[in-house]
């Protein structure tokens, strides 16, 4: 057990250390104190994210007419405000981040039995496997779609792996070399930002699901933990609790994110496809089209994912309770239950605002409006030739 | 001359029932002075707009059947039609249904009341009334902002519409027409001079007046669904200190667990110095009740009520007489708010559901009108205007009707998160029968064919995603 718990405290250190060379997570228990970090923070947020957007905006007004650029622009800028939301948000809500992943770290498997522990097990290999994934296709969409322009085109035809507008004329030699390593360094922050803020909501989520594990674990044997029954009832009803608390907050973080990265999931999605038929097959712009899609796909999967497990595991634990030896008890142990059960019979859904749930039906949703997104702007661009 | 009392809702409404009634609607109740001579007159006021809305509406419609012959021209005045649709449907509906309005504005009238949560209930109350205020003024100024804009942009631009050349077949040519808010078809000629200037006055007023109809009353719905809310917004306040007046004492006061000689499995005793669960020891600072229950902690306070007559339920008398006259309230009071939300919804479910049918068929024939939209000018600005209006009309009911849902949903929550496994059993039957009761949410339905929710409103705006992709396509 004790490798188990050694490998994921490595992981989340490793997520928490790439947050604080991002300038994203003050040191120790710190919020953002006028010092050198937050001007940090400041400095490599602005340059990074800020100017790199507005750049590719403003082109956007230069290459008003061409339908075919206008979309190539727009739909990278889309996925470039997800992570703006992204750096907002945890910037924002630093201090409840930093408590609720305290609370994580040393709540973790403290509350478990042996049993326990080792059904917690196969969810916290999964979440470790799902990061080195996300890292290695990160990894390789950025090599991509950074490299295609030295690869693809002559040495003439300076081409930037981003389309934006600058201020000077980028196509002179040292400039080129400047602006294109500036853009490399924005490609991957904005990359960097995307995977750990994303990684930090899959570490809440599996700590949901496996504290609703526990909980229905404990619900099922709560009958031979003690000889007090309602004493143990009662301890498993403030577990729920604590539990739905803690739901609570994460949601109000990341409400936001949720909601402006499922609206603009679909949309990636769809032009991405449509980016996919008309480039040269086989280039290796096509290659980092390819590996981008799929990274963005995946990542809106897991959220989905992550979101439906939790659904699923607390949907077990009203099973739980009559799993347990509940027919030998006295009354008001039993009204305890009722009125436990009654609260517990609807399954937790994460949600943006209660509006859109995040489940695996919602990323069936997203991939059908990404379909239809492709038709029509296939369409229009059939029309426009 | 008897002094003219107001009380309830009606008090509280006050300001939108005198805008309602100056618009011209047929709300005649609820004046100080109900003589026949006033009465009459305000009835002569009333009909005398009514009259004039359907003369306008008349003409509009014949000005859609004159034009029926150019596409463009009859899409656009269909959708015109149908905009002004809203505000006669709404007007109409509300003369021949005010005794349901009544009702439901009657129905707060006579509300019960507890000595120990009249200062929760007059918090609440005064919170409805600032939020009722704040939106009808959000609903004023769009209003007006929303005639002035339409007044101006009929200075802006070319006043023509296309015509076929009576040369040439083939041809079309632009005819100039009166510069006026709205197409419509007069027996006398507007073009110019003075009929051009008493229209364009006439239109302004209809204009304005047909768009304070509508969004008068939808601002009525969802001042009443705002007070349905803080109503159960204080009743989930409540839930708490009335499980604390239950509670069985020895949880306060571990020492005097001999004075409440209660049935043992009930009693909660000992439960920071029991230290069986060694495995759990993070509790013994989670459950201390001083921290759980911080503000509300009496302690020994309790203790004080007579010696001895301790109940099955491990309390005085007295004791178990307050804790029923306060769970008398909790339900009596949440009865009074279903009432107060079924009466709302018989009021102005049908309202809803015409505007939705009417709103259905605009948006789709707006779908159609955007996919024309070449560039940013008068045409751009009128197509995304009447969008936005739309939509916004939408919005404003669906938004609040989904906050009833939420809210009352809630309160199964409130009711979990109170410590409820430390009251009396009378207290945890109550909790189980609130429990069971308020899974259900409250919701208010367009005549049983749909819910008001934000959900009503993703569909809304998905559906004219969808047919604005699909008329792109067959363009």
């Amino acid at each position: 057990m004790d490798e188990v718990h050694h490998d994921w405290k490595n992981t989340i250190n490793l997520n928490i250390l790439f947050l604080k060379v991002m300038g994203l997570w003050p040191r120790k228990n710190e919020v953002y104190k006028p010092g050198f970090y937050m001007v940090y923070c400041g400095i490599v947020v602005t340059l990074f994210v800020a100017w790199h957007i507005f750049t590719q905006v403003i082109n956007i007004y230069f290459v008003g007419n061409n339908f075919e650029s206008v979309v190539a622009i727009a739909y990278i800028i889309l996925i470039e405000i997800t992570a703006i939301f992204k750096v907002f948000f945890v910037i924002k809500n630093t201090k409840k981040l930093k408590e609720r992943m305290a609370l994580l770290k040393s709540n973790w498997f403290q509350k478990s039995n042996h049993e326990q522990k080792v059904l917690i097990e196969s969810s916290i290999k999964f979440w470790k496997s799902v990061y080195r994934m996300f890292i290695a296709m990160s990894v390789s969409c950025n090599t991509f779609w950074l490299i295609y322009p030295l690869l693809d085109s002559s040495a003439e035809e300076k081409r930037l792996p981003f389309l934006a507008w600058y201020p000077y004329d980028y196509r002179i030699s040292p400039l080129y070399e400047i602006t294109y390593g500036f853009q490399v360094f924005s490609a991957t922050y904005l990359t960097l930002v995307h995977l750990n803020v994303d990684n930090l909501m899959y570490t809440f989520n599996v700590y949901m699901k496996c504290q609703f594990d526990i909980l229905s674990d404990n619900l099922r044997n709560f009958t031979k933990m003690s000889s007090d029954f309602n004493k143990s009832l009662i301890m498993c009803v403030l577990h729920h609790k604590r539990i739905l608390s803690f739901v609570e907050d994460c949601s109000k973080f990341f409400n936001w994110i949720f909601f402006s990265h499922l609206i603009i999931s679909g949309i990636s999605i769809g032009i991405t496809m449509f980016q996919l038929s008309i480039v040269v097959p086989f280039s290796s712009e096509f290659y980092s089209l390819v590996s981008f899609g799929v990274a963005i796909t995946a990542q809106i999967f897991m959220y989905c994912w992550y979101g439906n497990e939790v659904e699923l595991r607390s949907n077990l634990v009203s099973y739980a309770v009559f799993e347990s030896d509940w027919t030998d008890l006295p009354l008001n142990v039993k009204r305890n239950l009722l009125i436990f059960v009654i609260n517990v019979i609807n399954p937790i859904k994460i949600s943006a605002f209660n509006v859109f749930y995040l489940s695996l039906a919602t990323f069936m949703t997203i991939l059908k409006t990404a379909w239809s997104y492709f038709a029509l702007l296939y369409q229009l661009s059939l029309r426009n030739k | 001359m008897m002094k003219f009392k107001v009380s309830g809702l009606v008090a509280d409404l006050m300001p939108n029932i005198r805008l309602i009634q100056g618009s011209g609607h047929f709300m005649l109740n609820y004046h100080a002075d109900n003589s026949g001579a006033l009465h009459t007159l305000r009835l002569g006021y009333c009909c005398v707009t009514l009259v004039f809305m359907l003369l306008q509406y008349g003409c509009n419609f014949v000005n859609l059947v004159l034009e029926r012959g150019d596409v463009n021209d009859l899409a656009a005045n269909t959708i015109t039609v149908l905009f002004f649709t809203h505000c006669i449907t709404k007007f109409v509906y509300f003369a021949v249904r005010s005794k349901l309005f009544y009702r439901t504005l009657g129905i707060w009238n006579q509300p019960n009341s507890h000595p120990l949560f009249v200062e929760s209930n007059n918090r609440y109350h005064a919170l409805a009334l600032k939020k009722m205020r704040r939106l009808l003024y959000i609903i004023i100024v769009w209003t007006s902002f929303s005639a002035i804009a339409w007044t101006s942009i009929t200075f802006v631009g070319e006043s023509v519409h296309t015509t076929k050349d009576p040369e040439n077949e083939n041809l079309t040519i632009s005819e100039p027409i009166p510069r006026l808010l709205v197409r419509a078809w007069y027996p006398w000629n507007a073009m110019s001079g003075m009929p051009h200037m008493l229209t364009l006055i006439f239109q302004v007023y209809y204009v304005f007046f047909a768009l304070a109809h509508a969004n008068l009353l939808d601002s009525l719905f969802c001042s009443w669904l705002i007070f349905a809310c803080e109503q159960l917004q204080h009743l989930k306040e409540i839930m708490k200190p009335l499980m604390e007046l239950s509670a069985t004492l020895d949880t306060y006061v571990p020492k005097s667990a001999d004075l409440f000689r209660a049935p043992s499995a009930t009693s909660q005793d000992n439960l920071i110095e029991n230290d069986y669960n060694s495995k759990n020891e993070d509790l013994k600072g989670v459950y201390s009740t001083r921290q759980e229950l911080g503000g509300h902690f009496r302690g020994a306070a309790l203790q004080n009520f007579g010696a001895g007559g301790v109940g099955p339920n491990g309390l005085t008398k007295k004791q178990e007489l307050m804790v029923r006259s306060a769970i008398k309230y909790w339900v009596e009071r949440h009865k009074h708010v279903v009432r107060l939300v079924t009466a709302i919804g018989d009021a102005y479910g049908v309202a809803l559901l015409l505007h939705m049918l009417t709103s259905t068929i605009m948006l789709t024939l707006l779908a159609y009108q955007a996919t024309k939209i070449t560039g940013v000018d008068k045409y751009a600005a009128t197509v995304i205007g009447y969008l936005l209006f739309a939509l916004a009309q939408v919005f404003h009911f669906c938004i609040f009707g989904n906050r009833l849902i939420e809210e009352s949903s809630s309160v199964m929550e409130a009711a979990y998160s109170c410590h409820w496994y430390d009251g009396s059993e009378e207290a945890k039957t109550f909790v189980q029968i609130v429990c069971q009761q308020c899974q259900k949410a409250m919701s208010i339905s367009g005549a049983k064919f749909f819910t008001i929710s934000l959900d009503l409103f993703a569909s809304v705006l998905g559906a004219v995603v969808t047919y604005f992709m699909v008329l792109v396509q067959l363009k």
